[in-house]
């Protein structure tokens, strides 16, 4: 990580305590995801 | 976990400084090179295999995960990593915590409480040992305080993630976490390509050496890559474990902020609750309620596959970034006594948690 990587990311944990996470939103959108399937609008995903 | 995506082998990693409307647009060209690779790595299994055989040629069958790697290796190592792909290659940990999310599906209740149980019991000895081994090696090298905690961290509970986490709540020095996150990321690469051939050379079970991925590969990426590179239900196991030591990471930062608060050293914690709540990885919560669902027949048999699918596609994104963000000579450069003191505690902690996972084999007789 480069010192000013560090610096940005200690900047935004300040300022990201208020704002939806990335983690949160990673789940929501597994949850998106999950609701698509389960309710048919997306029926089959390859593999 | 963090809330940043940090990458330190690829500069300037930032999707926060674009205006919002703008973020979006910044990380499309980066999730298509994670796309594009990790789909040539699906290709690659499938074909390269077939084309041996067919000429007769003796070659090893290599999974996707790992030509997704190295397809990803090849690139960060050779040309590098151009600047247009930079912050969308950053959010290949948003893929990975969608892909435990929707793994989630697979397992049923019941055997996340158990598996999650006997993890629970291996990563509370786990971390407990590899902390304070970490700081007496730390003391040996006489590395700083601060970067020996970064360290402990780092390989006791969740990799970069956990560095990150802890030197926002420390105080510590910006070049400190710099070290220790390149030392995690350098030991999580060799022991991509180490776990799988020392799990082959002892015959352990899926159960037993997903656990130890789980349990001593630190970076969950990497931990998840290198039990799926052991074996499907290998991977599943290597994930959970990982996950419930993810669990861990809030208590973990919350009690070495409270020390270093009592040295003077970082600010106070005023609230307990709700820093822990904070640092609390959401996606555990994500896949535990998944599980539930599933376990309670929310999905159809069809729906669960199609879920799992789901889950195997944002892991190969995961896989193809793990490649993409290592890059060999950017880790030379982060300098050799926190790289040693990293490669001796993990060798120790790889070591003790193998000796634990042999030990609950025998008496669970997986």
């Amino acid at each position: 990580m480069t010192t000013t990587d560090a610096t940005l990311d200690k900047k935004s944990d300040k300022s990201s305590s208020k704002k939806i996470s990335w983690d949160t939103w990673a789940v929501l959108a597994a949850f998106v995801a999950a609701l698509l399937i389960r309710f048919g609008v997306v029926k089959h995903i390859p593999w | 976990m963090s809330e940043t995506f940090a990458i330190p082998q690829i500069k300037q990693v930032q999707v926060k400084q674009a205006q919002p409307n703008l973020q979006f647009l910044r990380v499309i060209p980066g999730i298509l090179l994670l796309a594009a690779i990790g789909y040539a790595g699906k290709l690659l299994e499938q074909n390269v295999g077939k084309y041996a055989k067919s000429h007769h040629w003796i070659f090893p069958n290599i999974e996707y995960v790992l030509w997704a790697i190295l397809l990803g290796l090849a690139i960060s190592n050779t040309v590098g990593v151009p600047a247009i792909f930079r912050a969308g290659v950053a959010t290949y940990e948003f893929w990975l915590k969608i892909g435990i999310v929707l793994l989630g599906a697979r397992f049923l209740l019941g055997d996340v409480l158990k598996l999650g149980g006997v993890s629970l019991a291996l990563v509370a000895i786990e971390i407990t040992g590899a902390i304070a081994f970490m700081t007496l090696l730390g003391r040996l090298f006489h590395l700083k305080p601060k970067l020996t905690t970064l360290l402990a961290v780092g390989s006791a509970v969740c990799g970069v993630s956990a560095i990150i986490a802890t030197q926002g709540a420390i105080d510590a020095d910006e070049e400190d976490s710099s070290f220790a996150i390149a030392a995690i990321l350098a030991l999580g690469a060799l022991a991509l390509f180490t776990f799988p051939l020392i799990g082959h050379a002892l015959h352990l079970s899926d159960h037993a050496y997903g656990l130890w991925a789980g349990l001593a590969v630190d970076n969950t990426a990497e931990a998840s890559a290198a039990g799926a590179l052991y074996s499907d239900a290998a991977g599943k196991l290597a994930v959970l474990a990982k996950t419930t030591r993810n669990a861990m990471i809030g208590f973990v930062v919350l009690a070495y902020a409270i020390y270093w608060a009592s040295q003077g050293q970082a600010k106070t914690v005023k609230n307990k609750a709700a820093f822990l709540w904070q640092k609390f990885p959401k996606f555990v919560l994500g896949f535990l309620l998944i599980s539930v669902l599933a376990t309670y027949h929310f999905f159809s048999k069809d729906q669960v596959t199609a879920l799992a699918n789901l889950s195997r596609w944002a892991f190969l994104f995961t896989f193809a970034g793990v490649g993409l963000r290592t890059n060999f000579r950017e880790m030379r450069k982060q300098g050799l006594r926190p790289f040693a003191v990293g490669a001796i505690g993990e060798v120790v902690i790889a070591v003790f948690t193998l000796g634990l996972v042999i030990g609950a084999q025998k008496i669970w007789g997986w």
